[in-house]
């Protein structure tokens, strides 16, 4: 067998697309050796499906109990499965194929019965592990700034509020409601994820120093307090949002 | 890692768990730059495989040789990507001259873009591919030689393929080109359903230990030796012990003046 040949024989069955049955037939044939070789070819499907459940099952757990707890693990299998035939994994990071499922689950979750809350859940995750692994600050940044790791994402749930509730008391499903969720990292040496509902008055803090506005001028166009700003600017000091505040 | 006092001589990283990510990972990757030398260990590269070689990967890890100047880098003797896509894991290729062919003009090109002498690695295999004309260990021996490339020679794949295609570890050691080795692989392996697996679960088994001493004696020399534990990772004082086991052996192996 040529080496292309090999390759197009094993690619089914690796990618998920065929059974070991199949796989075997295509590789050793009908005769009947070798055995061995034949049956532990076996251990190479699992491994190959061990990987692409992996990067799912890493990145969006809550997304996978949404499933599983709606389908059973059938329903998480076949997510999985159906996602990574339309996305094959092209990235040599293993996290960085996940990058997708948000969009995939736009066509997917209403034929396969899932809330149509379930596209967001899976962009609010995957931001989640976006902040997590965002590049650090350049060193020898200085001047009140934003930090690198900030970003605001709109959705129309409280995924904040679902997530946050003890286990025990979560609802079904988030609250439909219009949120704006503030994901950053804090600085070293922690790196912690945080994410929460941005507030209003954060939202102003953070145009003032986006635009470079001083606070009390981006009080007296909004109409709000001063003191209110300042004290909102503080708390986002506080929590690394603002970095060179000092 | 960073906490412990006890002595480790350097570290190998897999690049593909580091690079373009910054918080702690970025963190941590400096602290051991700075404290260890590192070398680049890859599992991505597809050496074996059909598609291109990934640029990107290629790009990543000769950055990260700008970065922290690893002495060499290696990745293994398989393919892990079909039609264009990653499969992230190590699936073994036909042992054919073909194959050898295959894979030494693809070492060639990877070479030319890292600038740092390349290894490849054996490794361990579960079923043997269909159309396979020659040994494993003509297979490797010859792809390192008409490549032009080192050897990392995994002691523990030598032992666990041996254990599952029944054929003698020692001499399969005796037909590698123990000259061009230039690091050695130890690890644990797990038995599961008649199969030896490689897992990289230590503790390392007296037999791999023997295979080590007899290696590290028919090459003649120290060779650096790297520990894998990467599943079922026990606190870190679990795998340094199995770093002063190793250097236990290879003064047994050697002799105490072998030894830095």
């Amino acid at each position: 067998m040529k080496l292309s040949d090999f390759f197009a024989t094993v690619a089914p069955f690796l990618e998920g697309r065929a059974t070991h049955a199949e796989a075997v037939k295509a590789l050793y044939g009908d005769r009947s050796g070798p055995e061995k070789s034949a049956e532990r070819w076996a251990i190479y499907g699992r491994f190959a499906q061990t990987h692409r459940f992996e990067v799912l099952d890493s990145i969006y757990p809550h997304l996978r109990r949404t499933v599983t707890s709606r389908g059973g693990k059938a329903a998480w299998s076949g997510l999985v499965a159906a996602y990574f035939e339309k996305h094959p994994m092209r990235h040599f990071e293993l996290n960085a194929n996940g990058a997708h499922l948000s969009e995939f689950l736009k066509g997917y979750a209403e034929a396969a019965g899932l809330p149509a809350w379930t596209p967001e859940l899976a962009d609010f995750e995957w931001w989640e592990w976006l902040t997590i692994i965002a590049p650090n600050e350049p060193e020898g940044a200085i001047g009140l700034r934003i930090s690198p790791t900030v970003e605001l994402r709109p959705y129309a749930y409280d995924f904040v509020g679902w997530l946050d509730a003890e286990e025990a008391e979560r609802p079904e499903a988030p609250e439909a409601e219009e949120s704006l969720v503030l994901f950053w990292r804090t600085p070293a040496p922690d790196f912690e994820l945080r994410r929460e509902n941005a507030s209003p008055l954060e939202l102003r803090v953070l145009k003032a120093v986006s635009e470079g506005l001083a606070l009390g001028d981006a009080a007296a166009a909004a109409g709000v307090s001063r003191d209110d700003l300042e004290e909102t600017f503080r708390d986002l000091a506080d929590a690394g949002i603002l970095l060179g505040a000092d | 890692m960073l906490e412990s006092k006890r002595r480790v001589d350097w570290l190998e990283v897999t690049p593909e768990n580091w690079v373009n990510l910054g918080g702690e990972r970025e963190h941590l990757f400096r602290q051991c730059a700075e404290r260890w030398p590192l070398v680049s260990h890859s599992v991505s590269l597809s050496i074996g495989g059909p598609d291109p070689l990934d640029g990107a990967l290629l790009t990543a890890i000769e950055a990260l040789r700008q970065q922290v100047g690893f002495a060499w880098w290696s990745d293994h003797l398989c393919y892990s990507t079909v039609n264009g896509a990653h499969l992230h894991d190590l699936f073994p290729l036909p042992a054919t001259e073909e194959a050898v062919e295959h894979v030494a003009r693809r070492v060639r090109e990877a070479q030319a873009r890292v600038d740092a002498p390349f290894l490849l690695e054996n490794v361990s295999f579960y079923s043997h591919m269909p159309g396979g004309t020659l040994e494993d260990s003509d297979f490797v021996r010859q792809v390192v030689e008409r490549a032009g490339c080192g050897l990392l020679l995994d002691v523990n794949n030598v032992y666990v393929n041996a254990l599952n295609h029944g054929f003698d570890a020692r001499a399969y050691i005796d037909r590698m080109p123990l000259a061009s080795v230039r690091e050695l692989h130890l690890a644990g392996h797990t038995p599961m359903d008649g199969v030896i697996i490689d897992t990289h679960i230590g503790p390392i088994p007296d037999g791999v230990w023997d295979l080590y001493r007899y290696t590290l004696q028919r090459a003649g020399r120290l060779i650096p030796t790297l520990i894998e534990w990467d599943q079922e990772i026990p606190p870190v004082d679990g795998v340094l012990d199995e770093v002063d086991r190793a250097r236990e052996h290879a003064q047994a192996a050697l002799g105490k003046e072998a030894l830095p």
